[in-house]
Parts: structure tokens; sequence; C-alpha cells
């Protein structure tokens, strides 16, 4: 029988006020550029034909909502069992970052209504990495789903469903991965050796050869991880086709990898964030315990990544940008210092890293570090003498804080509502 | 508190401090190098060469408004200055003569952009025209004819 929770308190009341006060200037805006085109809400241009909605809904909605994919990783594959109470919320939070990470995609695309396209065999594209990302998406969001589901199901108490559910999982995984390998190479070969390992792997589980993982099926946090990295990766791929335009702090060849970094960095400072902030924000007692021993993991992590940062820096010769007075520059050392030097330094202090106070704001400066790091490689790095400049419209960001606001209440109605939250010992609702 | 706030501080500025070293290592490193690749004394004419503006491709600014960079670099250069022509004299563009002669030429470059990147055509600024043209011969399928022709397209370039 699970362990987990529903939880009672309501948020503040001013806190809802607020967030139904910018849901509803976020929808009406929405609808106001579904009316008139996307002209009549953004600054969007021919030069600069992605801007504010790109670097926050998608990019850093993306990275953020790496927390399922690693914390699943950590627990399931690397066997940090302890951690399993924070994963409900973590698989919640990515659940509802990518769903609002779609919501925003079709407002920001002029014919977001033809996306499904691309499921279209004869429309696939294997140049582009957009159709990638596309599908990848795409499929990681049937296996969030997927994860998401024993909090529904035992929320109505079906004991049916999750058997059923306990039974499908790993053959839906593999007709997922199956089908991702033949869209992605269009090669019978590779999605036959697809197909022939997924199938051996569940065989060799059915037959005990290999243990099998309860209670979420290895298959499925496997396909969880594979295709997270692969778009999480692709989203910096994306940039690499504009070295004219973004400035040369932030393109590299490993734009990929420093995307990949950045989102396994901040999945765990997440995680931690939004432990903190639901336990204030729902008068409940955080588990400082889980979140502490989370948070060790965290300046490894931003270490690696700080490395790759200033070896690929130095080694391209891009140093010399950084010390021009420039916006980009000021906005590099912004992002170093506050989004990576800094969480760095006060989760490896260990007066710091215990207390709720210290892994609130280390965890809040590694976040605001992969936003100004994906707002700069989006909107900042992207400046060119003598062409047309862009500044976000207002209308810009109040789409952008409606479809957080959303996020948001979602979140909110989806714990108060389902077993997210494990009860752990000793520890009451307050 | 007070201990562990001036922990946090100095382990911060260690940490600043360590990257700025490598920064600054690597801009010293980048330096000595240049130094190195210094083949002589510097003449007045070389100074007076760098103080050239560095080449701005003319068409970059204008034409990239309506044109998309891959549709000049899918183009052969006889058709984009025959192109260049046409806007002006039928569509009625009104391109200064002097302008369409920058275009044509910034066109040149930029179809052998591949190898004549911006920093290379910033170093050819210090150049000699024999070593510009052992620079141009050694593109793949070069002739001298075409070699000349980008030779007098940089330099009609330097002199905006």
């Amino acid at each position: 029988m699970s362990n987990h929770v529903y939880i009672e308190g309501k948020p503040r009341v001013f806190g809802r006020f607020v967030l139904y006060v910018l849901l509803i200037i976020g929808a009406a805006v929405t609808i106001w550029r579904f009316i008139n085109g996307l002209g009549s809400v953004t600054n969007l241009n021919d030069t600069y034909p992605w801007g504010f909605w790109i670097g926050f809904d998608i990019l850093t909605g993306i990275a953020l909502a790496a927390g399922g994919f690693t914390l699943t990783a950590a627990i399931y594959l690397w066997g940090s069992e302890k951690y399993h109470p924070l994963t409900r919320p973590a698989i919640l939070t990515a659940l509802l970052g990518y769903i609002f990470f779609v919501v925003a995609l079709f407002i920001d695309l002029g014919r977001g209504i033809v996306m499904w396209r691309m499921f279209l065999p004869w429309r696939w594209q294997h140049d582009s990495v957009m159709f990638e990302v596309g599908w990848c998406v795409a499929t990681y969001l049937i296996i969030l789903i997927f994860e998401f589901l024993p909090s529904i199901l035992e929320r109505y108490n079906r004991q049916d469903l999750i058997q059923l559910w306990e039974k499908i999982t790993p053959l839906v995984v593999i007709v997922l991965v199956t089908l991702f390998t033949y869209a992605m190479t269009s090669s019978g070969l590779w999605t036959i050796a697809i197909l022939v390992i997924t199938v051996l792997f569940e065989l060799l589980q059915m037959m005990e050869v290999v243990p099998r993982s309860r209670p979420v099926p290895i298959l499925l946090i496997m396909g969880g991880v594979l295709l997270s990295c692969l778009h999480q990766s692709s989203l910096g791929s994306l940039f690499l086709i504009v070295p004219h335009k973004l400035n040369a702090l932030w393109h590299t060849p490993l734009l990929p990898i420093e995307f990949l970094l950045s989102a396994i960095m901040v999945g765990p400072a997440m995680v931690v964030f939004e432990g903190i902030v639901s336990a204030r924000i729902f008068r409940r007692k955080p588990e400082l315990e889980l979140l502490s021993g989370l948070a060790k993991a965290i300046p490894i992590l931003i270490s690696i990544y700080l490395v790759v940062r200033v070896v690929d820096l130095a080694v391209r010769g891009a140093v010399f940008s950084a010390f021009e007075l420039t916006p980009q520059a000021v906005m590099f050392w912004v992002e170093l210092t506050l989004g990576a030097v800094l969480p760095l330094v006060l989760f490896a202090t260990p007066e710091i890293a215990r207390t709720e106070r210290g892994l609130f704001w280390g965890s809040l400066c590694a976040v605001a570090g992969v936003f100004i790091h994906r707002l700069n490689v989006s909107v900042i790095g992207i400046k060119v003498p003598s062409w047309e400049s862009y500044t976000p419209a207002l209308s810009e960001y109040l789409i952008s804080l409606g479809v957080v606001a959303a996020g948001l209440l979602m979140f909110s109605y989806i714990v108060r509502n389902f077993p997210v939250y494990e009860k752990p010992a000793g520890q009451e609702i307050a | 508190m007070n201990g562990t706030f001036l922990k946090v501080m100095i382990s911060l500025l260690l940490v600043v401090n360590t990257i700025l070293v490598v920064f600054v290592c690597n801009m010293v490193f980048d330096l000595r190098q240049q130094v190195d690749n210094l083949q002589g004394v510097a003449t007045k004419s070389d100074l007076i060469a760098m103080a050239a503006p560095s080449i701005e491709l003319a068409f970059e600014e204008q034409c990239t408004r309506c044109h998309t960079e891959k549709r000049f670099a899918d183009m052969p250069l006889d058709e984009e200055h025959r192109s260049v022509l046409l806007m002006n004299h039928v569509r009625r563009f009104n391109i200064p003569e002097s302008e369409i002669e920058n275009i044509q030429a910034s066109l040149t470059l930029f179809d052998y952009s591949q190898y004549l990147t911006k920093e290379m055509l910033q170093q050819m600024v210090l150049m000699t025209d024999g070593e510009r043209m052992e620079i141009l011969l050694g593109i793949p399928e070069m002739t001298r004819d075409k070699a000349q022709q980008i030779l007098k397209s940089y330099k009609m370039l330097l002199k905006m």
C-alpha cells in the first residue's frame, strides 16, 4: 500500500489571488494573440524570430523540468532509494512543465495547429533538430504521464488498473522507443536492434534473470532518462546554426553538452527549491534531511559544469569577450557568479546546506543561473550591431506569467487532490 | 553566522578568482602567441593598415533584411551580380552605383566565406598583395584570374 498523502493546507489567499489575476490577464492576452496574430502581442521580427517565449517558456521551462528524470535516475538506476518521497512531486513538476511547454509552444508558433504533421512519415525531416526535439518531447510526455498514473489510480483506489499499468507500461515504452528510433533514423536495422534489446531486457526481467524494480518498471525510467538527455542537449543544438548572431561567450560546439550538463545540474536544485517552497506555501514541514542529502550532489554537478564552461571559453579564445564593457559580458558574469559560483559555494558549505534558508537560497541561485543562461543564449547573447533590435513586449511577459500561474495553480490543485507527497516517518502535516 | 558569512565570501572570491586567473592566463598565452607570430618590425604602412576599419560585408546589412544568407550561398557568383543589377534597373531599387560595387565585392568574398573567415580577412589587412594572393591561391580549385578578382574586391572593401 502506498505511503502517499494528500496535502491538507491550502495555499495562502493572497498568493492564490495573484496567481488567478495573472492567469486571467495571460488568458486574455492569449485570446487577443489568436484573434490578431503574433505581431499584435510581440516585438518579434524577421531578425529576431525567437525571443523571450523561447528563452523562458521553452528553454528554461524544459531545463527546470529536468528534476523528473534526474531524480528518477538517481533513485531507480543508482539505488538512492531514500529519496523516494521526493519522486512524485518531481515527476509532477516535470509533467506540468512539459504540458505548459506545449501550451506555450502553441501560443508561440505561427501555425501551431499543424504541429501534428511531424508524426506523418512522409513529412519527417531528419536534418532538423526541431524534428528530434518535437518527437522527444511528445514521447517523453507520454512517459511522464505513465510515471504519474499511479497517483491518479491510487486516488480512485483502482488496484486492478494499477496492476494493468504494471503490465502494459514496459510494452508502451518498448513501442515508444522503437517508434522514436525509426522516426529518427528511418533505418530498419537500428529499429530492429532497439526492439530486440528492449524486448530482451523485459524478457530477462520476466524470467527473473534481471531483478524487476518496484514500484516503477525500470524500462519506463530508462526511456525517460534516454529521451530527456536527447532533447535537453538538442535544445542547445538549435543554436549551433547561428554563429554569426550568437555572442562568442555562448556559441560553442559544446552548446548541446552545456545544455545537458546545466539541466542535470539544475534538476536536483529544482527538486530542493520545489520541496522548500511547496512546504512553505502549504504550511507543512519540509523533508529537510532528504533535501540536504540531495543537495550534496549539487556542488559536484555545478563543478563539472563550471569546468566545462571555463575550459571551453579558454580553448575557443572567447575569453576576451568576457572583459568587454557590453551588456553581454555583464550578463555573462552575472550568470557565472550568481548562477553557478554562488550556489556552488552555498551548497558546499555544510552549515548552510543543512538549513532550510540555505537550501532555499542555494537552489534559487542555481535555478536563476539556468534561467539567465537560457535567456542569454536565446535573447541577450543574440545581438548584432546595426541590425534590428528586440526588446520583449509587455504582452510577452504577461502571457509567460499566465502560463506559469496556470502551472502553479494546477500543481496546487493536484497535490491537494491526489496522493503526491509521501509522509516521512515521524512527521505530521501541519 | 558571521563566521559562516565570512567562509562563504572567502570561498566565493576564491572560485571567482580561480576563474579570473584561468581567463587571464589564457589571454596572456594568446597574446604571446600573437607576438610570436609577428614576423618583423611594423612599418609605417603596417600601422596605417592596422588602423584600417574592419571588413564589413555590405550585403549583410542591406540585403539580408529580405533575402536569407542561404539564398546567396546557393547562387553562382555571376547570377548574384546579375541579380543586384536586375534589382536596381528593373525593380527600380535605386541603389547608388558605388554601393552596387560594394555589394558585388561583398558577395564575391561571401562566396568564399568558408575559407576567408572574418578573422582571416582581418589578418590579411597587414599583408602585402603577394602574401594575400598566396592565401587566395591556397583555396581549393582557385584560378589566378579568380584570385585577382577576389583581391580586387577585398581591396575595394578595405577602402570603404
